[in-house]
């Protein structure tokens, strides 16, 4: 491992911002702030885990006068490399900022600070009767801060939407140091450029978020799941965009597929069809029995018209509970199979989903690669999950390939890189290919102007 | 490369396969009951510098080895991981290296190697200190000699445990027969905190066994169970403790094997043969059960008398009962049968009290952070008094108590089942 390359200087400045405690440069420190959930890792120079605002202002000034890069980092559960320093530099380490400041019950909003994980602020309001909706796979480590650099999604993403759409106004530090505000605790508010919703999925290149007022709605009293059962994975498919164009919102839609069903029944034994070619697991939720039931009806007739073969309505808790938990472990059951995991995540149109699922089971099969594919079908969200072996470079060269291809199936069918995983580092070279050089050249004013000495997680996007 | 030796817990391979599987989602990081804040005390990053480490990416430097034991092996990590990687094991078997390479603690290696092999010069020793505790009158909170206690490495207010007391052993003969008819003949391991600081745990189990028609054996020759041996890496001294028990539990043949503490039965269960590589012990973590297990077995809840005056009780889930044996539904099915509704729930029941055996000792302070958040779940409780299925558990959350100042009554599961169990006669 190379040694730290920051100036004692520096390092000693650091400390007298946030306290010595609080910069790391052990060898092991470095290691252990140097990866997220993806592959690839980059070795930090030193972790900095700053408290208040005020110090991240000023050690992004010391970061331009250096220059060093800073990356902002919450529960490090990114799939992306968000949080990886690529270019070395300072992880700025957000997770001691975890303070819920308030939960307004007349406005149906919350305020806190970056690093409350994301469970925490769900748990703390659904206590008030309330929801905040978006729930990425990693809700119980994952962090607020984290899932709006991110624009988090998550399973109830069909109904509710991600993380975008719950973000009322936000605190930031700009790259040179200039604390911002931008957006309003109200419903509505158009004053001036949108940068909440600029800084929200912008991967901490243009600032460090420090305080983050989201939306809240009711929680939703009556819930109801199924299972429908298909011979193939794209007559599941096709299912899918017709319940859309039936008029319902289901509050969650996923697929898996057939290798992921008979993965989950060998893990956990929930009872699976492991002979068919795909289950959908749909649930509507609401506020009377009266109107989840009418949705629920009307999906049923829409599932048995497209050749479902067989329909398990869920008649309590219990049972709904078993679906919801085979759905949960599918990504535990794929992870056994192989030592290595790579968790993709295209996403096409809806009606476009079919034939995306063809392709990935395609991609598969001329790349010998085993490919588990679950996800979130009523977002077009597909998440192919190749098993293999990080130590096998001949295999290794083989999932690069097959990972270029689903990318390009993805953007043939109008579809685009990442649903909610981010571009990071992990799929920058590809965002050309998506945005065009236009968008790019924009992209890239828009970073300049904020960012003129590149140091807020440089390497990421551009 | 596939064959370990002796002094591994895992061949390289093995290890590598381990450290390869963890694709570093990070839900480990949601149970840790040490996790900081800082991810360098995270599960994953434990597995991420073992990776370092066999991968010669970081020398084994004493940095690594302070992450490595910063480790309750509670588990909770394990039953979180998508992957199964097991980070605590990963954990241990760093710890295996650490002690091959720089040596132990010379006091662990004196008790592991001499004092828990030799159980009788044992006796003697926690005789001399329990000596030392009676003239000294050092229990008490206010006695000024306490002031040598942190030089002793432990916490000034820390609650001893009266040693020197007659041990169970000694106070039982080998073969107890049971009340009225034999059903069954049951081996009870009680294991080294019930035979020498909580004999009484011991008393009422046997007291159990024999009013559902067991007889008992209880060999005096068997030794500590190794737990806290392994766990501190020295392998080949734990391998000496669990072959000598291995062979007395064979030999005695008895048709089940008792247990009262949840590191014991873990360790008869699965470590002897999973973590040693004992092979022969086989059959006995076939036989093993917990003395809830078997209670529940033997016992319509008809059979138990109803408690009232107990007060309110919650019940601790010992992280190597729970996740280690598997059993936490029969404690609470009896204890239910037993209160009533005076039985409570705790919230996170089954997060770890900071114990960790010796663990509390070597990191006095990080123990009483993680015990802080199980004080304060069972506070919310509003019980007085605190039932759980591991010595060690009890000895952790008497002292957290003491240490806060406070009253509450922590006992074994098996001594209110005692209380209500009515004789099978």
């Amino acid at each position: 491992m190379e040694s730290s390359k920051l100036s004692l200087s520096v390092i000693h400045e650091l400390s007298s911002i946030v306290g010595s405690e609080h910069v790391l440069i052990s060898d092991e420190d470095r290691l252990s702030y140097a990866y997220d959930s993806q592959r690839i890792e980059f070795v930090p120079d030193a972790i900095v885990r700053p408290i208040e605002t005020d110090e991240i202002v000023r050690i992004l000034k010391l970061a331009n006068e250096e220059p060093f890069a800073v990356v902002p980092r919450g529960g490090g559960t990114g799939l992306s490399g968000g949080c990886v320093a690529i270019r070395g530099g300072v992880v700025l380490d957000l997770s001691r900022m975890n303070r819920l400041l308030d939960i307004d019950l007349g406005n149906l909003h919350a305020v806190c600070e970056p690093g409350v994980i994301t469970a925490d602020l769900a748990a703390a309001v659904e206590k008030e009767g309330l929801l905040y909706p978006p729930d990425p796979g990693s809700v119980k480590v994952s962090t607020i801060g984290g899932n709006v650099a991110e624009n988090a999604g998550g399973l109830r993403a069909i109904k509710y939407g991600v993380t975008r759409n719950y973000l009322m106004q936000i605190r930031a530090v700009a790259p040179t140091g200039e604390v911002f505000v931008s957006g309003a605790r109200t419903r509505k508010c158009v004053t001036g450029y949108d940068l909440v919703s600029l800084m929200c999925g912008s991967e901490g290149t243009l600032g460090v978020i420090t305080e983050i007022t989201v939306r809240l709605v009711p929680y939703p009293k009556v819930r109801r799941a199924l299972v429908a059962v298909f011979d193939s994975a794209s007559s599941a498919g096709l299912a899918v965009s017709d319940i859309m164009a039936a008029g319902l919102t289901p509050a969650t839609l996923e697929i898996m597929d057939q290798y992921t069903i008979r993965v989950v029944e060998e893990y956990a034994h929930p009872g699976l069809p492991t002979d068919a070619g795909a289950l959908l697991l749909v649930e509507f939720d609401g506020f009377s029995e009266s109107a989840v039931e009418d949705e629920f009806g009307v999906a049923r007739s829409v599932l048995s018209r497209n050749n479902a073969r067989d329909i398990k309505q869920a008649c309590n808790d219990e049972e709904r509970e078993r679906i919801w938990e085979a759905r949960r472990v599918a990504l535990a059951a794929l992870a056994r199979v192989r030592p290595t995991t790579i968790l993709e995540d295209v996403t096409v149109p809806l009606p476009k989903l079919s034939t995306m699922i063809d392709r990935i089971a395609q991609i598969a099969q001329e790349n010998s690669l085993i490919i588990g594919t679950f996800g979130h079908a009523g977002d077009g969200n597909l998440h192919p999950t190749i098993l293999t072996d990080e130590r096998n470079t001949e295999e290794m060269a083989r999932v690069e390939k097959a990972i270029n291809e689903l990318f390009e199936a993805a953007l043939e069918l109008g579809g685009t890189l990442s649903g909610e995983h981010g571009i990071g580092f992990a799929k920058a070279p590809f965002l050309r290919r998506e945005l065009g050089d236009g968008t790019i050249e924009i992209m890239r004013r828009i970073k300049s102007s904020i960012d003129p000495n590149n140091i807020m997680n440089p390497g990421k996007f551009l | 490369m596939d064959e370990r030796r002796p002094q591994d817990l895992f061949s390289i391979d093995k290890l590598d396969q381990l450290v390869t599987s963890c694709m570093k989602c990070g839900f480990c990081k949601a149970v840790c009951p040490l996790f900081s804040g800082s991810e360098t005390t995270s599960p994953r990053a434990k597995v991420r510098l073992a990776k370092a480490v066999l991968h010669r990416e970081l020398e084994t430097t004493p940095g690594i080895e302070a992450q490595m034991q910063r480790c309750l092996n509670c588990r909770a990590c394990a039953a979180e991981c998508p992957s199964g990687v097991e980070p605590n094991k990963v954990a241990l078997a760093m710890r295996a290296v650490y002690a091959e390479k720089c040596g132990m603690h010379p006091l662990k290696r004196l008790v592991f190697r001499v004092g828990l092999a030799k159980p009788r010069l044992m006796a003697w020793v926690l005789k001399a200190l329990g000596f030392l505790e009676q003239v000294t009158a050092i229990e008490l909170q206010n006695n000024p000699l306490r002031c040598v206690l942190p030089l002793l490495g432990l916490r000034r207010d820390k609650d001893l445990p009266v040693l020197g007391r007659r041990s169970l052993m000694s106070r039982l003969p080998e073969r107890i027969p049971p009340l009225g008819k034999r059903t069954t003949t049951v081996l009870y391991f009680p294991g080294c905190a019930v035979n020498f600081i909580y004999p009484e745990i011991g008393l009422a189990v046997v007291s159990i066994l024999r009013k559902l028609g067991a007889e008992v054996i209880l060999p005096h020759d068997l030794v500590c169970c190794s737990t806290p041996v392994f766990n501190s890496g020295d392998l080949e001294g734990a391998r000496v403790l669990a072959r000598k028990n291995v062979q007395i539990m064979l030999d005695a043949n008895a048709e089940a094997i008792v247990t009262s503490c949840g590191s014991c039965g873990l360790t008869i269960k699965h470590e002897w043969v999973e973590l040693l590589g004992l092979n022969e012990a086989k059959p006995l973590s076939q036989k093993v059960m917990d003395i809830a297990e078997f209670v529940a077995q033997y016992v319509a809840p008809s059979g138990l008398k109803t408690l009232e005056d107990f007060g309110r009780v919650t019940y601790h889930d010992s992280c190597h009962l729970r996740r280690g044996m598997g059993v936490y539904v029969e404690p609470r099915e009896l204890l239910t049968a037993i209160l009533g509704d005076q039985f409570v729930e705790m919230e996170q029941a089954d997060r770890c009290c900071g114990g960790g055996g010796t663990f509390s000792l070597f990191h006095p302070d990080l123990s009483q952070e993680v015990a802080e958040t199980k004080v304060s779940c069972i506070l919310q409780t509003g019980a007085h008094t605190i039932a759980t299925g591991c010595p060690a558990c009890i000895m952790q959350l008497r002292d957290s108590f003491v240490h806060r100042g406070m009253r509450h009554n922590v006992v074994h599961t098996a001594e209110i089942i005692n209380y209500a169990l009515q004789p099978n006669v």
